[in-house]
């Protein structure tokens, strides 16, 4: 599943380490989903997009 | 949030993890220790175990299985779903080995063309198996 994860992430500036406290998950799960490895569970994708105040499919697509 | 409050947060978490990691590893450290201290003087010496050493060898196991339940219960609760899916994949393929390797080398056994199975092997391989497959997950998503 592809994601603007890392783009949103660059525009606030912020390390994956720094992404993955305000969410709750490690460094390595925001690069597991970042390059796709791992598709987030449905809860954790309402944390993202809460986070970024930003609808799912603003985010993730097919 | 103020800005590097993730990155704290992400340690704290980091932190958390790896004490539960090295309690989990302790509590079996020591029931190791313990009773490999005692089975191998027993073995050393040829001589029947006394009852106060069996006494403590089976309290330290007692106390490493609920040790064990209780610190995997906190890491479970506490790591995040990438986590909990590498401990599922790592055990699924333990279990699938399991699955093949025991029959297969008990009806070899059977059949006369290979020695009878010896579980510590088995449990070996199991847990190598299980221990590689959590390896090459966690090297693919670093």
């Amino acid at each position: 599943m592809n994601n603007r994860l890392r783009v949103l992430r660059a525009e606030r500036a912020w390390s994956q380490a720094e992404l993955g406290g305000r969410l709750g998950v490690s460094r390595q799960a925001v690069n597991a989903i970042e390059t796709g490895k791992h598709d987030p569970s449905l809860p954790l994708a309402f944390r993202i997009a809460r986070l970024f105040d930003m609808p799912i499919e603003e985010i993730f697509e097919d | 949030m103020t800005a590097g409050e993730g990155e704290r947060l992400e340690a704290q978490r980091r932190k958390k993890f790896w004490g539960l990691v090295f309690a989990l590893a302790g509590v079996g450290a020591t029931a190791g220790f313990v009773f490999g201290f005692i089975h191998g003087a027993a073995d050393a010496t040829g001589e029947p175990i006394s009852e106060t050493a069996r006494t403590i060898a089976a309290v330290a196991l007692v106390i490493a299985a609920f040790g064990g339940g209780y610190f995997s219960w906190r890491f479970f609760t506490t790591v995040d779903e990438v986590e909990v899916t590498d401990n599922l994949w790592a055990s699924l393929i333990g279990f699938y080995v399991y699955g093949f390797a025991f029959p297969t080398w008990w009806a070899l056994s059977w059949l006369k063309a290979a020695p009878e199975p010896v579980d510590w092997i088995i449990y070996a391989v199991v847990m190598l198996s299980a221990t590689a497959a959590y390896g090459v997950r966690k090297w693919r998503l670093r």
